[in-house]
C-alpha cells in the first residue's frame, strides 16, 4: 500500500513538471498612435499623436490642434498600432471592452471647449469614442486625452462613468489654439 | 549545502557517563549525576570552559582544565542537556537518566556508542563569527512564511517588500544581485534583479538556513558582496522505516493555509541507496490591514522535490531535483498607468473603495506574477586516501518569470523572462598540513542564456527589457585555515572570469547589434580570531568581493510597471568592487551572552538606481526617468544581541539592527536603505504544563531619517509631474511598534513520534503601518492582525 502510494505520488508530480511556456504567448500590445477628427459639415480636420519606436527613444511627434471659434465639432477618436505592417486598429478592441474604458476630453481652460459624449456601453455609461466638442471664443491652451481603463476586479465592475477607478492607457496633452 | 565535506568542519567529541545509584523503593532518585569529557576530535585537544547544563533541573556547569563536567544530584528522568562553547554551534543531546545504567560504571569512549549518546557539534565555519543560523526548531515556528520574512529573524536582515506575498532579503542593507543564495549546494540563478523579484525557494524543504552577513566571495564567485544565504535540506541517511514529516499552517489573514510533506526511507533491496519525496502547497487570499481589505492579493504556490543519496565504500553518489511554482496577485490599488495615476494613489489616505472590497476572495486577477524554477542537480563525493576528498557538482537551472498585466479583452501584455543556468563546481580538500593547516582548492564554472525573442544571437523584437544574452563565467579559489587552541586564522583567494555577449535590435533597426563584456578580478579573504579565557571571542575579518554589472543595469530601457518609473541602462557601467571589514566581539557566561558584530564596507563604482529628474513622454503620460549609475559608497554598522537565559527556561533577548550607508561622492546617504530596529523577545519554556512554551515578541523599526535630498543627475530640462521629495515620491513612513504573541505545545510519544502545535498572533494590536522598505507604502497600509496556527508532525 505504501509502496503503490509513493509511485502515485511521483506520478502525479512527473505530470505537473511541465514547462510553464504555452500558457501565456502573447506578445505587448503597442498603441504608437491617436488620430482625432474632427469633423464640421465639410470642413474636417485630423490631428495626430505618433511614437512609431514606443516608449522612450525618439520623442514623439505631436500635432497642434487648431479649431474654428464659436463652432461645434463632431469628434471621433481612432487608436492604431503602426509598428505593425498592416497597422492594427485598436479602436474596435476598445469599442468592443467598452463597459471598461472611458475616453477623456479636458481643456485646460473651460473657454477653450466643451465636451459632450455620443455613445453609451451596455450599462449605459458614456465611452467617448464619438462625441461632440464645442468651442466658444478664441484662445491658446492644451486638450488633455485619456483612455482610461477600467477592468473589473474579482469579477466586480469598476466602471462608473467617473474618471477616478482604473489606470491610464493614454495620457496625451495637445497643444490647442481655437481662433 | 554548506560543503559538508570540507575538512575544516571540525568535530567534537562529547563523551558522557551517566550514573545513578540503585532507586530505593518508589520514591524519586535525584541522586544521579552526569559526568563526561568534551575533546575536539581533529586536534585532539580537551575543550575548556564549555557550558554543560541541564535546563529542566536547573543544573548547569562549565568544564574544567582537562575538560571535564560534572553535574551531580540530578532526578531520574529523561532530559534535554544543552553544550554551548564559543566558537562552536550549540548542541542539544538528550539523556536518560535510569538505573539500568548503573552497570556503565566503566565506560570507556569506545562503548559511548552503546548509550547512543555520542554527538558531534560542528565548529562554526566562518571564523570571524559572522555567521547565523536557523535550525528545524527555529524554521518550525516561522513555516508558511516567504524566505525573506523568515530570514528577518536574524539581527541584520531586513526585507523588501512588494505588498505581503513578495519579499526579498536584504543583507546589511545590500539585496538582490549583492546577495547569492545556495540552495541546495547550487547557487541559485534566478530573477534577483528586480525589487519585486523574490526567491524562487520552497521554504518547507529547508532544514538549516545559514547566512553570512558580508563578503564570501572567494568560495562563493561573484556577486556575493553583501551575504550568502546557504539553504540546505536534511542530508539523507540511512533508515529502517519510512519516516514521514508534515508540516501544515493556517493563517487568518488571507485564509492563507499550506501543508507539506517529506517522505524519507531507504531501499532494502539495493544497499546503500537513500531516497527523499517532498511537496509543499500553499493558497491565499486577498489579505487585509487593520482597516480594510486589499483586492487581488492573493498567492499559491506548488513545489516538489525527489532526492536520492547512493554510497558505497567511500563514493556517495547524490540526485536531487525541485520544482518551485507559484502564482501571486499584485494588488490592484498600485496598478499605475502613470505618474498621474500615482500622484492620485499617494495623495489618497485610503485605496480607493473598488481595491478595498468588503468580501474575500482567492481568485488571483491580472496583474499577476507566474514564476517556476527547476533544479536537478548532480552530486559526487569520493573519499580518497589520507582523509582528503573531492567534490563534483553538476547543476542545471531553469527560471520563468512571467508578469501578465490587464489588457484589452482577454489578452494579456506579458514580460516573460527565461533563463538556463548550467553550474559545474569541483572541490578537493587536502589533507591537513603538520596537523594545524587544512584547506581546499575548488573550480567553478557557470553557462547561462536568456532567450527573450527569437533565438540567442538572432533577437527579433527591440522592445524587451532584458535582451538576449549569454553568460560563461570561471573562477579558481584556494583557502587555507590554521587552528591552534585558541587561535585561528583563515585566508583564501579566488581569481574570476566572466564573459558576457549580449545580442539585442536597436530601436526601428532590423540589424542585430551585438555587445561583449569581459571582465575579470581577483578577490581576498583573510581572517583571525581568538578565544580569551574560554568567555570572550574576538575575530576580525576582512574581504574583497566584486560584481560586474548585470544585463539589466547595462540594458534596462522602457517603463517599469508597477513602479511608474522609465528606466534606463547604462552600458559604460564599471565592475563595482567592494573591501569589506568585520570585527565580532563575543562574550559568553553562564546565564548571559553578549555580541557585537560591526561592519565597515566600502564599495567602487557602486551601482544604484536614481531620478535624473526629467520626464520621458509616452502614450500613457509623462514618467520620472530613472537612470542607472555609479558612485563611491560607505556602509557602517553594527548588529548587537544580549541574551539572558536562566537554564533555557527563562530567556530575555534583545537584537539590535544600526545601519549608515553613505554615497561618498555626493556627500550624502543613500536611497532605500534599511531603518534602524530594534527586537525583544521574551520566552518562557514550562516543564510539566498543558503549554510548553510561550513567547512575547515586540519589534521596534524607527523611521529612516537618512534620506538622499541632493539631485544625482545634473542637466535638468523637463518637470516631473511627481515632486520628488528626495528622490523618492513619499517621505519615509514613521517610525512603528509591533507586538506578536505565541504559544505551543510539544507531544512526544513513545514510538518517537512527535507533534507540535504553535499558535501565534501577529501585529496583536492591530497596528496601522507602512514600512519604509515595502515598495507598496505609496498606496496601502501592511497588513493587519494575523492569527495563525502551525503543525509540525514527526512520524
Amino acid at each position: 500500500m505504501k509502496k503503490s502510494s509513493i509511485l502515485l505520488l511521483c506520478f502525479v508530480l512527473g505530470f505537473s513538471a511541465c514547462k510553464k511556456e504555452d500558457e501565456i504567448g502573447e506578445e505587448n500590445e503597442l498603441i504608437t498612435t491617436i488620430k482625432l477628427n474632427f469633423k464640421n459639415g465639410t470642413d474636417i480636420k485630423s490631428f495626430s499623436y505618433k511614437d512609431l519606436d514606443g516608449d522612450g527613444g525618439i520623442t514623439p511627434v505631436i500635432d497642434k490642434i487648431s479649431l474654428a471659434a464659436n463652432t461645434t465639432y463632431d469628434l471621433s477618436i481612432e487608436f492604431l498600432d503602426e509598428s505593425k505592417s498592416p497597422a492594427v486598429n485598436i479602436t474596435q478592441e476598445v469599442s468592443g471592452e467598452s463597459d471598461e474604458h472611458l475616453v477623456l476630453f479636458t481643456p485646460s481652460t473651460i473657454a477653450l471647449g466643451t465636451y459632450s459624449y455620443a455613445d453609451k456601453d451596455v450599462n449605459l455609461l458614456p465611452i467617448g469614442l464619438i462625441g461632440k466638442y464645442s468651442t466658444q471664443s478664441a484662445g491658446m491652451g492644451m486638450l488633455k486625452v485619456q483612455l482610461r481603463h477600467q477592468p473589473p476586479i474579482n469579477g466586480k465592475n469598476t466602471k462608473d462613468g467617473t474618471s477616478i477607478p482604473g489606470s491610464d492607457d493614454i495620457n496625451i496633452d495637445f497643444a490647442l489654439e481655437v481662433k | 549545502m554548506l560543503q559538508k565535506g570540507i575538512s575544516y568542519t571540525f568535530r567534537l567529541t562529547i563523551s558522557i557517563l551517566i550514573l545513578s545509584n540503585l532507586s530505593f523503593g518508589q520514591t524519586l532518585n535525584c541522586t544521579c549525576f552526569v559526568k563526561g569529557k568534551i575533546i575536539d576530535r581533529q586536534s585532539g585537544e580537551v575543550v575548556v570552559g564549555a557550558l554543560v547544563e541541564i535546563s529542566a533541573q536547573k543544573k548547569a556547569t562549565f568544564t574544567n582544565k582537562n575538560g571535564e563536567y560534572l553535574i551531580e544530584n540530578v532526578c531520574e528522568g529523561k532530559y534535554e542537556m544543552n553544550i554551548r562553547i564559543l566558537g562552536y554551534d550549540s548542541q542539544k543531546l538528550e539523556v536518560n537518566l535510569v538505573h539500568e545504567n548503573t552497570h556503565d560504571f566503566n565506560l570507556n569512549e569506545s562503548q559511548i556508542h552503546l548509550d547512543g549518546v555520542n554527538i558531534s557539534a560542528k565548529r562554526i565555519e566562518n571564523i570571524s563569527g559572522n555567521e547565523k543560523q536557523l535550525d528545524s526548531e527555529q524554521l518550525n515556528k516561522l513555516t508558511g512564511q516567504n524566505l525573506a520574512t523568515i530570514l528577518t529573524s536574524i539581527s541584520g536582515i531586513s526585507i523588501i517588500q512588494t505588498g505581503s506575498s513578495i519579499g526579498k532579503p536584504v543583507i546589511h542593507g545590500m539585496h538582490s544581485n549583492r546577495i547569492l543564495t545556495i540552495n541546495n549546494g547550487i547557487r541559485h540563478e534566478g530573477q534577483q534583479w528586480g525589487n519585486e523579484h523574490a526567491p524562487e525557494i520552497d521554504p518547507f524543504l529547508a532544514k538549516q538556513i545559514t547566512v553570512i552577513k558580508g563578503a564570501k566571495s572567494v568560495r562563493y564567485g561573484p556577486e556575493a558582496i553583501g551575504g550568502v544565504i546557504v539553504i540546505e535540506p536534511n542530508e539523507l541517511k540511512h533508515l529502517d522505516k519510512i519516516q514521514t514529516e508534515i508540516n501544515q499552517f493556517f493563517m487568518s489573514n488571507g485564509l492563507q493555509n499550506g501543508i507539506s510533506g517529506i517522505v524519507e526511507s531507504s531501499f532494502h533491496k539495493i544497499r546503500g541507496l537513500d531516497w527523499r519525496v517532498q511537496a509543499s502547497t500553499k493558497k491565499g487570499g486577498n489579505t487585509s490591514t487593520p482597516a480594510y481589505n486589499l483586492a487581488n492579493t492573493g498567492s499559491q504556490e506548488f513545489n516538489f522535490s525527489l532526492g536520492a543519496k547512493y554510497s558505497k565504500k567511500k563514493t556517495d553518489l547524490n540526485l536531487f531535483f525541485s520544482q518551485f511554482n507559484s502564482k501571486i496577485g499584485i494588488f490592484s490599488g498600485a496598478h499605475i498607468g502613470n505618474t498621474t495615476d500615482l500622484a492620485l494613489a499617494i495623495g489618497r489616505e485610503k485605496p480607493l473603495d473598488v481595491y478595498t472590497p468588503e468580501s474575500f476572495s482567492y481568485k488571483i486577477n491580472k496583474p499577476y506574477q507566474d514564476i517556476q524554477h527547476s533544479l536537478f542537480k548532480l552530486k559526487l563525493n569520493q573519499l580518497l586516501s589520507n582523509n582528503q576528498n573531492l567534490q563534483v557538482t553538476f547543476g542545471q537551472q531553469y527560471n520563468f518569470r512571467a508578469e501578465v498585466d490587464a489588457l484589452r479583452g482577454d489578452r494579456n501584455t506579458a514580460q516573460v523572462f527565461k533563463i538556463n543556468t548550467n553550474t559545474l563546481e569541483v572541490l578537493f580538500n587536502h589533507k591537513p598540513f603538520i596537523k594545524r593547516i587544512s584547506g581546499n582548492l575548488g573550480l567553478n564554472g557557470l553557462y547561462q542564456y536568456n532567450i527573450s525573442t527569437g533565438s540567442i544571437n538572432v533577437p527579433q523584437k527591440s522592445n524587451v527589457l532584458i535582451p538576449n544574452y549569454t553568460n560563461v563565467t570561471v573562477g579558481a579559489f584556494w583557502i587555507e585555515r590554521y587552528v591552534k587552541g585558541d587561535f585561528e586564522m583563515e585566508a583564501g583567494m579566488r581569481y574570476d572570469r566572466r564573459f558576457l555577449d549580449v545580442y539585442y535590435l536597436k530601436r526601428l533597426q532590423n540589424e542585430i547589434s551585438n555587445e561583449f563584456f569581459g571582465n575579470q578580478n581577483l578577490t581576498n579573504t583573510f581572517s583571525i580570531s581568538r578565544i580569551f579565557k574560554n568567555r570572550i571571542k574576538l575575530g576580525y575579518n576582512f574581504a574583497t568581493a566584486w560584481k560586474p554589472p548585470v544585463v539589466n543595469e547595462l540594458f534596462s530601457d522602457g517603463v517599469h510597471h508597477g513602479s511608474a518609473t522609465y528606466e534606463v541602462g547604462d552600458v559604460n557601467l564599471k565592475t563595482e568592487k567592494a573591501i569589506e571589514n568585520s570585527i565580532v566581539l563575543n562574550f559568553s557566561d553562564k546565564f548571559y551572552q553578549f555580541e557585537v558584530l560591526g561592519y565597515f564596507n566600502y564599495l567602487r563604482n557602486y551601482v544604484f538606481l536614481a531620478p535624473t529628474g526629467n520626464s520621458v513622454l509616452t502614450i500613457r503620460g509623462a514618467f520620472p526617468e530613472f537612470k542607472y549609475t555609479q558612485t563611491n559608497a560607505r556602509f557602517v554598522g553594527f548588529d548587537i544581541s544580549n541574551t539572558i537565559s536562566k537554564f533555557q527556561k527563562f530567556t530575555i533577548s534583545n537584537q539590535l539592527s544600526l545601519l549608515w550607508a553613505d554615497d561618498l561622492t555626493r556627500n550624502q546617504p543613500l536611497i532605500f536603505i534599511p531603518a534602524n530596529k530594534s527586537e525583544t523577545a521574551i520566552n518562557y519554556k514550562f516543564n510539566k504544563s498543558w503549554l510548553s512554551e510561550m513567547a512575547l515578541n515586540h519589534q521596534f523599526v524607527a523611521k529612516q531619517n537618512r534620506t538622499p535630498q541632493n539631485q544625482i543627475f545634473d542637466n535638468i530640462s523637463g518637470e516631473t509631474a511627481l515632486k520628488l521629495i528626495g528622490g523618492d515620491y513619499m517621505a519615509a513612513p514613521a517610525a512603528y511598534n509591533l507586538f506578536d504573541l505565541s504559544v505551543s505545545k510539544n507531544y512526544k510519544f513513545k514510538n518517537l513520534s512527535t507533534v507540535n502545535i504553535i499558535l501565534e498572533c501577529k501585529n496583536v494590536l492591530n497596528t496601522q503601518y507602512r514600512d519604509y522598505l515595502n515598495r507598496f507604502r505609496y498606496f496601502t497600509d501592511d497588513i493587519g492582525r494575523n492569527f495563525s496556527l502551525r503543525t509540525n508532525i514527526n512520524f
